[in-house]
């Protein structure tokens, strides 16, 4: 038998020779491997996003969110603040929230009827005393040592993130001042209006969502809508930007035309005669300061912030297992909005999604990935594009944040 | 239209019937033609639809932006080959106003994609506005409120 702390111990995979040039294809694959991505990644010194701060605007309202596979309720306290709480109760680990969302003055746990404050404090266990003298709880049980477990939490202009480690650095620190810059200029400070939601299963592994997201090279070419309509081309001025750690990046591009160039020649996929019927769909207007019309950010362990032209979005990843995760998209615009900016937005929600006109290629690829890897013991996926190197660059013809994000990811998983 | 009629009644069915069809088949120039040109088209999560949040998975907002999806689909996306069925029930029509006749009916898809068993994709319900034009039945309004809040991979055609 395994001893129970076999995570902390060395791991028993190796990885290739050549470093983070090479995926080996078990990390998409090993359930030990995704035990561990559990515990020191999604359990461990991490800030996971868990809500728009707009989710949840009044104290008492509350939504479930998901840490890696761990299931949390985000609830708004009485003073304010977001608290985020493990949806397990402390009697017998029951999911004792199970509406999404809602407004309420305590959490009660239908099995056992365990009662628990918005900070998630053991507030009432029936029959504690017993009934008529008998049974009931020892006499040294203490409500005060049987509480919900409750995480760290940040909140930035209406981001809310949670860990379970409890001395994390400032949110500030943890994203670096590349990519808080980045962060800040879609959560800027207004307030937020949530326009709604979407959600799909990939039967692929999580880390795939995420370099799908690092690596700009596959978007000139696997995304015919966007590079027809001028919406990222590697021919246009584009940067791919990293923390000093590599585990945050950014790709930033700006929109170009719709015309062949010495590029587009080697897109197989440009279409160059592709028009609109209605074009309402794509009727893009400049709403941040700079010339980027793209901003995709990935942030350690579990979020992905979207700025494609007018559609913004929150997509939060959910490990179910090593062969499968969800995306939960939260679209969103800004409280003072007008009203042809709101139908802009929806409009361009077309874009993304489970139906998205660019991500269903996304969703679609990333399960043949996981179908070509799940065979793959011993082979290793290669990622050499713009070099072996970690830096930043001003072009879009790289992997290095695929790179830099597997040099993150082994320094965690000591892999 | 009388919607309580038994000949109007068997008049609906058949439309939702060529609905099914045209889309199981791919005539998609058919289905079209189901469509006013001043339509609205959403398939939508019931989780948004029942919080009032406008969001749609899938959003058009005439006849020529229904074009422009299904164009772009066989143009442009990049999908494993599948084969798709509905099954639509239940179908009854509501109240009539002078914007159409309101009418509700439950949708079943079953997907089969790539070399796995057949699965359900989506289950839920219509919420429809159908109209008269030239003696034919057409969607003014076309709303599939999807019950789960997650959809297995990808949604690529029209439900």
């Amino acid at each position: 038998m395994e001893p129970l702390d076999d995570l902390d111990r060395p791991a028993k995979r190796t990885w290739p020779a050549e470093g983070v040039s090479r995926v080996p294809y078990w990390v998409y694959t090993d359930a030990e491997v995704y035990r561990r991505e559990q515990q020191r990644i999604f359990r461990g010194a991490s800030w996971s996003y868990v809500a728009l701060a707009a989710e949840i605007p009044r104290p008492g309202d509350f939504k479930r969110s998901t840490i890696g596979e761990v299931p949390v309720v985000v609830v708004r306290a009485a003073d304010g603040r977001a608290n985020v709480l493990v949806n397990r109760c402390a009697h017998r680990g029951v999911q004792f929230c199970t509406e999404a969302y809602g407004s309420t003055k305590s959490f009660m746990c239908p099995y056992h009827q365990w009662t628990y404050d918005l900070d998630g404090n053991l507030r009432g266990v029936p029959f504690r005393h017993g009934v008529k003298g008998a049974g009931g709880m020892s006499a040294d049980f203490s409500l005060a040592e049987h509480g919900l477990e409750r995480l760290a939490v940040a909140e930035r202009h209406g981001v809310v993130f949670a860990s379970f480690e409890g001395c994390m650095p400032a949110l500030e620190n943890y994203l670096g001042q590349t990519n808080l810059g980045w962060f800040d200029r879609v959560f800027d400070g207004r307030q937020l209006r949530v326009l709604g939601y979407q959600r799909q299963i990939v039967p692929a592994n999580w880390k795939l969502m995420f370099e799908n997201i690092k690596d700009p090279y596959h978007a000139s070419l696997l995304h015919v809508f966007l590079v027809s309509f001028g919406l990222f081309r590697a021919d246009m001025p584009s940067a791919v930007q990293m923390d000093a750690s590599g585990q945050h990046a950014v790709l930033v591009s700006s929109k170009g035309e719709q015309k062949a160039s010495e590029a587009t020649a080697e897109m197989k996929s440009f279409r160059s005669d592709l028009t609109l019927a209605d074009p309402r769909l794509l009727d893009p207007v400049r709403e941040f300061p700079g010339s980027a019309t793209v901003v995709m950010q990935t942030i350690w362990p579990n979020l992905i912030v979207q700025q494609q032209s007018n559609t913004l979005a929150t997509r939060q990843l959910v490990t179910r297992g090593p062969g499968a995760f969800e995306l939960h998209w939260t679209f969103f615009g800004y409280a003072d909005d007008d009203e042809d900016m709101t139908t802009r937005r929806l409009r361009q929600a077309n874009l993304m999604g489970p139906a998205g006109l660019v991500s269903i290629d996304d969703s679609e690829v990333l399960r043949l990935a996981q179908l070509g890897c799940r065979a793959g013991e011993g082979a290793s996926a290669l990622v050499e594009m713009g070099g072996r190197d970690l830096s930043d660059s001003e072009h879009i013809v790289t992997e290095a944040a695929i790179r830099a994000f597997y040099a993150h990811y082994r320094r965690v998983m000591e892999l | 239209m009388s919607p309580g009629g038994a000949v109007e009644r068997a008049r609906l069915r058949d439309f939702y019937d060529d609905y099914v069809a045209y889309l199981d088949e791919g005539d998609f120039d058919s289905w079209l033609d189901l469509f006013v040109e001043e339509s609205e088209y959403r398939v939508v999560s019931r989780e948004n639809f029942e919080r009032g949040l406008p969001l749609a998975t899938m959003r058009c907002d005439s006849r020529r932006m229904l074009a422009d999806r299904i164009h772009t689909i066989r143009r442009t996306q990049t999908f494993a080959p599948r084969a798709l069925r509905r099954f639509v029930s239940g179908i009854r029509p509501q109240r009539e106003s002078d914007s159409g006749l309101e009418v509700r009916a439950s949708f079943l898809v079953a997907e089969s994609l790539g070399d796995e068993p057949t699965r359900v994709h989506l289950a839920g319900r219509y919420v429809d506005l159908v109209v008269s034009v030239d003696g034919a039945l057409k969607f003014r309004r076309k709303v599939a409120v999807y019950d789960a809040p997650i959809i297995p991979i990808s949604l690529i055609y029209p439900v």
